[in-house]
């Protein structure tokens, strides 16, 4: 969807004041999908000026390739390969940083009880997910917090019949009730929490996915920390991880993933406790937020099927920080192939979203987030999802080079690296992917999930494939762009296990070591 | 009477005000540089200090005396890295030969530089420095086996003031490099035994992957820390730890291996090139008579030949020491899983052992018999071990008895190590000077000297096997361009030299007469149409193992 934003939209969301509508009955269609994130955001996927961009410089490349095809190749390789070997240093700087700052949290030093425990949201979108209400329900009571100061939202969609005649099939305790969400476009997870965010009463506020299991103190760590902590840390990330990782090949590696991200490049970026202005791609769960920072930004963009990751970026940009809070939450990972795919697709696809709509203004942006957070969001966001979707290519050519090597083909692909381009690419081919491969067998080792190790001799079947989810997630983008590939959940689960309200995970998890040393 | 509080280091205090007070004097500057040395320089940094200075020191003692090169390999090792960045092929297919890759990669920075090459720097500094590593990583290493800051002076001393080390370090040799990574990995181990920690395991394996790309001894110390990380994870957490201890350090400390095995199968097609072919791989040594391998098959006899080397690169009162601490370590702690990786640093000594036993490589020294010294420098791996064990002698007794041996230990070792240094030539330099190679220094001069004289352009075809020592002077003497050699080095240019050398260069240069070595004279000696177009104009008589030197020049017209 390609078009122009209004005057008045342009003005940075930070100041956006909350719409004004009765408390517990927002007007969700009227502006839950055109306040604060949602005006500035991925509404528009790219504007005239980046298409216009776009388009000039997919022409001058055609009339490049057109008139000179073997320096128009080498000047793209040597791009991607400038890209790879950036990519490559930025990652081992942070997985170093990771790494000596270790896996505690700057909220690690204010664990002591609060002194007085605020009145708590908690937020739980639903869809379709009437199969799991009771397991749900049963884990959230196992949320260790004063009851009378908690308030747990299970977000419903309106036209939702399946999870609307469990919520009321299924007896709530006090402290959890249902919230209709009224009928609307995109129906998205952030839309519905812009509407919760409306009407929460609580002074700080958690999102909690479905099959989300936090460790039962979580909420008490996160008020003791956000109580210690400046205000200006609008957000604590919790550490996800999976409970069902044994289920298959892929939920093991998936949980390897998760575990080099939320133990080794999460807290490399915040190091302890982010900079003003550092640039910290938030889970999609487990974000503990100060409510009215989060009000002030203008909530999730509705448009945006990564929310969590551009709203990390609009957290920086208006110099507010994130740490990391020293505590789990177990999730369900895809244990299959095809649904694993679609959710990397919309992961990919939310990714490029955060990119281009923050790409707008690329100088405002480099000013909001300074240096090392616009390196970071490059690298990150903008750099990782390109190359994704390239590696897949230069794996066929380098494939394609050892099996052609000394005929025509293979003397040409060799003219394509002079040594400028062809030793860096074979440090990044080489040196980084091991270093990344290695991280894997590391942090399996380092946080106690030794029983996974020998699966990341399977890693680069895993990178093959976040390269076809990564592809599904462009053409996604290019179809549909506010399509919500929803995941999903209780696939672990029995039928019995699910409808009998047990506790899942509780079956299955081993505790994540925080700082294991085996 | 008014108190005031004021505040020190240990929290609030009163004192009394309202009468004058006495200042205090001002301490000296010796004291009060003594304090700050005590409080900002730790062992280590002094350790890393007396080792960078003796370092810098013996490398402008030897460059002064023209002995920085003097092996032939550390000038064909220089030479390597020379032309990975200035031949006539450059690139990393410069790499291959029998020797690993990493001394030369090291050189790279600086070999670009016509100056650090010619005077050895830039070949040398990597030694120095790892020189510096290997004598901070032994006194940390001895400190952590034994507990005792006086067991790792003397540890360290033992290596920093070994005169042999010295001279290696001073040269573009590996050894240095291979006692630096072997230090590094079995402090390392050592360390996992008492942190159990994932970084640590890391670490010991990056120390012996850097190792496996030194010298191909380390691969087989590589394989030694194995059991003993799976022992440990095993008596701590059962199977599952072993496992994952194992994959994880076997990733990354073969990696390496697994490197130069696909680099070779990449450029050369051929995984394992540097086994079989050349003068240093088995196929070699599985041909050569008895005579020349006297230890192949005498247990007593291999025994006798490397104890000797160890005892003589090491100095016999080390040995002594060494053997003492040795007594008292097994008698102390015996299999403690906490010391257990102190036994790695015995594994060179099985090693060698094996290597002379079974004849896949040999040694020899005038004093058994044997002929010539030859690769007497096997000797240099055991430093760890004598360090590390007579670094026990300073931990019986108590804490003034421990002092005293610990002093007298030091006392024995620098003793020791003037005598090795100033009294007598140190044991691995007379191999270089006396030895089998020693003469190629010489002629490779006295060849070198009369080609610049005779010289008027041209292409120089010539073979890096047996003797490089005719370029490397050349080239660093003589300044000749880089690219004016035409060598085994240089693949298909190579070939088509030699199918018609008078196509392509002026000069023919050969080592004829080395037992089919010389890779462009043991096809050209059996063919007569390039001697049409070719005159001999010089000879050099034989030297001890490579032959006589002849040169060619194309005919004029």
């Amino acid at each position: 969807m390609i078009g122009r934003l209004n005057k008045e939209e342009r003005p940075r969301l930070a100041a956006a004041p909350m719409p004004a509508g009765p408390a517990g009955a927002p007007d969700g269609e009227h502006w839950a999908t055109s306040w604060g994130a949602a005006r500035d955001g991925a509404r528009i996927v790219v504007t005239r000026v980046q298409a216009f961009a776009l388009a000039l410089l997919v022409a001058l490349s055609a009339v490049f390739v057109g008139t000179a095809a073997r320096y128009a190749l080498i000047v793209c390789l040597g791009i991607l390969t400038a890209l790879y070997f950036a990519t490559g240093v930025h990652k081992v700087w942070l997985l170093i940083r990771g790494e000596l700052a270790g896996t505690g949290s700057a909220a690690d030093s204010h664990h002591e009880e609060a002194d007085e425990f605020p009145l708590y949201t908690v937020l739980v979108p639903l869809y379709r997910e009437g199969r799991i209400l009771p397991a749900l329900v049963e884990r959230l009571k196992r949320i260790d917090y004063p009851p009378e100061r908690l308030e747990v939202l299970l977000l419903i969609e309106e036209d939702d019949e399946e999870t609307r005649s469990a919520a009321n099939d299924y007896p709530l305790p006090p402290g959890i009730r249902s919230m209709l969400m009224p009928a609307g476009q995109p129906r998205t997870k952030p839309r519905a929490l812009n509407i919760a965010l409306h009407a929460a009463l609580g002074e700080y506020i958690v999102v909690y996915d479905a099959e989300d299991q936090p460790e039962p103190d979580q909420l008490r760590k996160a008020v003791a920390a956000l109580q210690a902590l400046p205000p200006d840390v609008a957000c604590l990330q919790a550490r996800l991880n999976f409970y069902n990782r044994h289920q298959s090949v892929l939920t093991r590696m998936f949980a390897i993933d998760y575990a080099v991200w939320y133990n080794q490049f999460l807290p490399g970026l915040t190091a302890g406790l982010a900079r003003p202005n550092a640039f910290v791609p938030l889970g999609g769960t487990s974000n503990h937020f100060r409510v009215e920072p989060l009000r002030k930004l203008g909530g999730w963009d509705p448009f945006n099927v990564t929310e969590d990751c551009d709203l990390g970026v609009r957290l920086g940009r208006a110099s507010l920080r994130v740490a990391m809070l020293d505590s789990t939450t177990w999730e369900e990972a895809v244990p299959r192939p095809r649904p694993w795919v679609r959710q990397r697709s919309r992961w990919v696809k939310g990714y490029l979203q955060t990119y281009l709509v923050h790409m707008r203004r690329p100088v405002q942006l480099l000013r909001e987030l300074g240096v090392r957070g616009f390196i970071d969001f490059q690298m990150l966001v903008g750099g990782s999802s390109l190359l994704l979707l390239v590696n897949p290519l230069m794996w066929a050519l380098t494939v394609m080079y050892a099996e052609s090597k000394g005929t025509h083909l293979g003397n040409f692909i060799q003219t394509l690296f002079p040594p400028v381009i062809y030793y860096p690419g074979l440090l990044s081919l080489i040196v980084w992917n091991f270093i990344f491969f290695y991280c894997n067998a590391y942090v399996c080792v380092r946080h106690d999930l030794i029983d996974l190790i020998r699966y990341t001799l399977l890693t680069p079947l895993y990178w093959a494939l976040m390269s076809l989810g990564a592809w599904a997630g462009l053409i996604s983008l290019i179809r549909n762009p506010s399509y919500w590939a929803k995941t999903e959940h209780g696939v672990s689960l029995s039928d019995a296990e699910a409808s009998a309200g047990v506790p899942i995970g509780y079956l299955h998890t081993e505790p994540l070591a925080g700082e294991a040393t085996t | 009477m008014t108190k005031a509080r004021t505040r020190s280091g240990a929290g609030d205090i009163e004192v009394p005000v309202g009468l004058p007070a006495r200042p205090l004097p001002t301490p000296g500057l010796l004291p009060r540089l003594s304090g700050w040395l005590r409080t900002h320089v730790t062992d280590e940094w002094s350790v890393a200090l007396i080792a960078a200075a003796l370092s810098i020191a013996f490398f402008k003692w030897y460059g002064a005396h023209g002995l920085t090169v003097a092996f032939n390999d550390s000038r064909d090792r220089e030479l390597i890295a020379r032309r990975v960045l200035e031949s006539r092929t450059p690139g990393l297919a410069q790499f291959g030969a029998t020797w690993l890759p990493l001394p030369a990669m090291l050189m790279l920075p600086l070999i670009w530089s016509g100056t650090l090459f010619s005077d050895g720097i830039a070949g040398s500094l990597p030694s120095m420095v790892a020189y510096v590593i290997a004598a901070v990583y032994m006194y940390r290493m001895a400190r952590l086996a034994a507990s005792s800051r006086g067991a790792g002076w003397v540890a360290a001393g033992v290596l920093i003031l070994n005169p042999s080390l010295l001279y290696m370090q001073s040269t573009p040799m590996s050894e240095a490099l291979a006692v630096s990574a072997f230090v590094v990995a079995i402090y390392y181990a050592l360390r996992v035994t008492h942190t159990y920690h994932a970084l640590d395991i890391a670490k010991c394996a990056a120390a012996v992957a850097t190792g496996t790309l030194i010298r191909y001894e380390n691969w087989v110390i590589g394989i030694a820390v194995v059991p003993i990380l799976a022992y440990t994870a095993w008596r701590r957490r059962g199977y599952k730890l072993a496992e994952a201890w194992t994959i994880l350090y076997c990733l990354l400390a073969f990696a390496g291996c697994a490197a130069w095995i696909l680099y070779n199968a990449v450029i050369f097609h051929d995984p394992l090139l540097s086994f079989f072919y050349g003068q240093s791989s088995h196929k070699y040594y599985a041909n050569t008579p008895d005579y020349l391998l006297p230890a192949r098959h005498h247990a007593m006899f291999a025994l006798t030949l490397y104890g000797l080397t160890v005892a003589d690169t090491v100095g016999w009162a080390i040995v002594v020491m060494a053997l003492l601490g040795f007594a008292l370590f097994v008698w102390r702690f015996r299999l403690q899983g906490r010391t257990l990786p102190v036994y790695l640093t015995l594994v060179p000594f099985g090693f060698y052992l094996l290597v002379l036993y079974k004849g896949v490589n040999t040694e020899s020294m005038p004093q058994l018999g044997t002929g010539l010294y030859y690769n007497i420098r096997f000797g240099i791996l055991m430093i760890p071990a004598l360090g590390l064990f007579a670094g026990f002698v300073a931990t019986s007794g108590r804490v003034l008895a421990r002092r005293a041996l610990a002093g007298t230990a030091l006392a024995v070792i620098i003793f020791s190590g003037v005598i090795g240094l100033f009294a007598q030539t140190p044991f691995v330099l007379r191999e270089a000077l006396y030895g089998y190679a020693g003469d190629t220094t010489k002629t490779g001069q006295a060849e070198a000297q009369w080609f610049n004289s005779h010289y008027h352009g041209g292409n120089v075809l010539k073979s890096y096997v047996p003797d490089p020592s005719f370029m490397f002077y050349l080239l660093t003497k003589y300044h000749f361009p880089d690219h004016v050699f035409v060598t085994d080095a240089n693949g298909a240019q190579f070939t088509k030299a030699l199918a018609r050398p008078q196509n392509w260069v002026t000069w023919i240069v050969v080592n004829s007469g080395s037992d089919d070595q010389d890779l462009v004279w043991t096809p050209l000696h059996r063919r007569q149409d390039w001697r049409h177009y070719f005159v001999l104009r010089k000879t050099f008589p034989a030297n001890s193992s490579y032959g006589i030197v002849e040169i060619f020049e194309k005919r004029s017209g």
